[in-house]
């Protein structure tokens, strides 16, 4: 299990790495783009145990925090009484670890298993964090009208996203199953995984 | 919940609490290291980026290409007169200035940067430029372009840094509009795409005269932003009960520029 949770921790700084190579697609799509770092999570917690789940977060809250995290924005005595405040480093941590106690939670309580279906829960959970993260924003830089951009932009992260899940499993699936020997196809192998899960 | 659960649930939260916690300093000292070791990822990404772009840009119908270059070749004529003109005119200027007795102001050492990235984060407008701290560029300088005000600097490493732009909500730049006495403070809005990435201008005065099309300037209070460089001009203008607030277009336009400047500020 250790093998595996060191895999995962590769297959994260794997996704850090690729994301920057991401960009965004441009105004008609409401310049959004996909999320590899969130995604690569929320598909690593769908496998792994509680404990592993938390320690990832907080590794992959962190590293993507730093990644993103502005300055303070008060450094103009001219401008320091309009200044807004933002989201402090690490909040992010709190965001995957709640998200993985979800996945967690959702995993326990519902007997279900397919593709379609872990694809439709990635997208909920992505539309749950980029959600909860807008609120944040709104509510450290003080209430703005939402437009119905940010709204679609949103939307279109979280599909883009939660349509690459699937594979991210898959390819979850095939290191895990060389631990576990063996040999059926690829949806086999797969089927076989997320019932092991429900199990 | 299991027992060991609740523990790894509590262990949990106390260290992610010491990490909002941690002083700004250290989180830009671990920022610095963390940038310093993706900056050749960031790098290399943008070479696939722009061979894409590039790609994309060849796949354009010639015809629209050819109709732009025409219209390049035509301005290309007329800004040679222009900078003529201006050439003889700074001059002019200069000995004007000179038979004053007035000491000549100083100007912008600007620094040329490429842009890396731009965009890299969903909620924040920033771009990633070529330009870091070994080329003198430091938190907070200005950056500009051929167009206007860009944004300022907010994070460096060595060799790459980080700029937010003017269409950001929490870039606050204090501008003026030309030719009336209104100051005011200028920002951008969330979830602005494209055309729609306006800027708002807050606290003028209830009854300002400005029209639309009237330039907007950076005013040049704070020591920030050094005055009179272009922001953009006014679209419209909405009073409120206290005071007005007026809708910008930014002259800076992220598509438009490949190449932008650094303005090199005395360190105070």
């Amino acid at each position: 299990m250790i093998r595996y949770f060191l895999f995962c921790l590769f297959v994260l700084l794997l996704a850090l790495i690729l994301q920057q190579w991401i960009p965004s697609f441009g105004n008609s799509l409401y310049q959004s783009k996909i999320l590899l770092v969130p995604l690569v999570f929320f598909c690593i917690a769908h496998t792994q145990n509680y404990i592993a789940t938390l320690i990832l977060a907080l590794i992959t809250g962190c590293l993507w925090d730093l990644e993103h995290t502005l300055a303070p924005f008060h450094s103009n005595p001219a401008i320091a009484e309009y200044s807004v405040d933002n989201l402090r480093f690490g909040y992010s941590v709190f965001l995957f670890g709640f998200l993985g106690f979800s996945i967690k939670f959702f995993q326990a309580n519902l007997n279900y298993v397919g593709l379609g279906f872990y694809t439709i829960k990635t997208f909920i959970i992505f539309l749950i964090y980029l959600l909860l993260e807008n609120l944040f924003i709104l509510f450290f830089r003080g209430m703005d009208v939402v437009s119905y951009d940010l709204l679609y932009q949103i939307l279109l992260i979280a599909a883009f996203s939660s349509l690459l899940a699937p594979f991210i499993l898959l390819l979850l699936d095939r290191i895990w199953g060389k631990s576990h020997p063996r040999k059926k196809s690829l949806i086999q192998g797969l089927n076989t995984f997320i019932k092991r899960q429900y199990k | 919940m299991k027992p060991q659960h609740i523990i790894a649930t509590i262990i949990f939260l106390i260290l992610a609490t010491l990490l909002v916690t941690m002083s700004e300093r250290s989180v830009r000292d671990i920022q610095a290291t963390y940038y310093k070791a993706v900056s050749p990822f960031i790098r290399s990404g943008t070479k696939y980026d722009k061979s894409i772009q590039l790609f994309l840009s060849e796949v354009k119908s010639s015809k629209l290409l050819e109709s732009r270059l025409k219209a390049v070749e035509s301005q290309f004529g007329q800004l040679q007169a222009t900078k003529a003109r201006f050439l003889q005119i700074e001059q002019e200027n200069k000995r004007l200035r000179n038979a004053l007795g007035f000491k000549e102001r100083s100007k912008f050492e600007l620094v040329s940067s490429k842009i890396l990235r731009r965009k890299p984060s969903s909620w924040w407008e920033t771009i990633t430029i070529d330009k870091g701290e070994s080329d003198g560029i430091a938190t907070q300088f200005p950056v500009i372009s051929e167009y206007g005000l860009v944004g300022k600097i907010d994070r460096v490493s060595e060799n790459m840094s980080t700029a937010l732009l003017i269409t950001d909500q929490s870039c606050l730049v204090s501008a003026k509009v030309e030719g009336t006495p209104e100051f005011g403070i200028i920002s951008g809005q969330r979830g602005k795409y494209g055309e729609e990435a306006l800027l708002r201008l807050k606290y003028l005065t209830k009854d300002i005269s400005a029209e639309p099309g009237t330039r907007v300037v950076t005013s040049g209070i704070g020591g920030v932003f050094p005055d009179s460089i272009e922001i953009g001009t006014i679209v419209s203008i909405h009073q409120g009960a206290l005071y007005a607030e007026a809708v910008v277009k930014p002259s800076f336009s992220m598509q438009d520029s490949e190449v932008i400047f650094t303005v090199k500020m005395p360190q105070k």
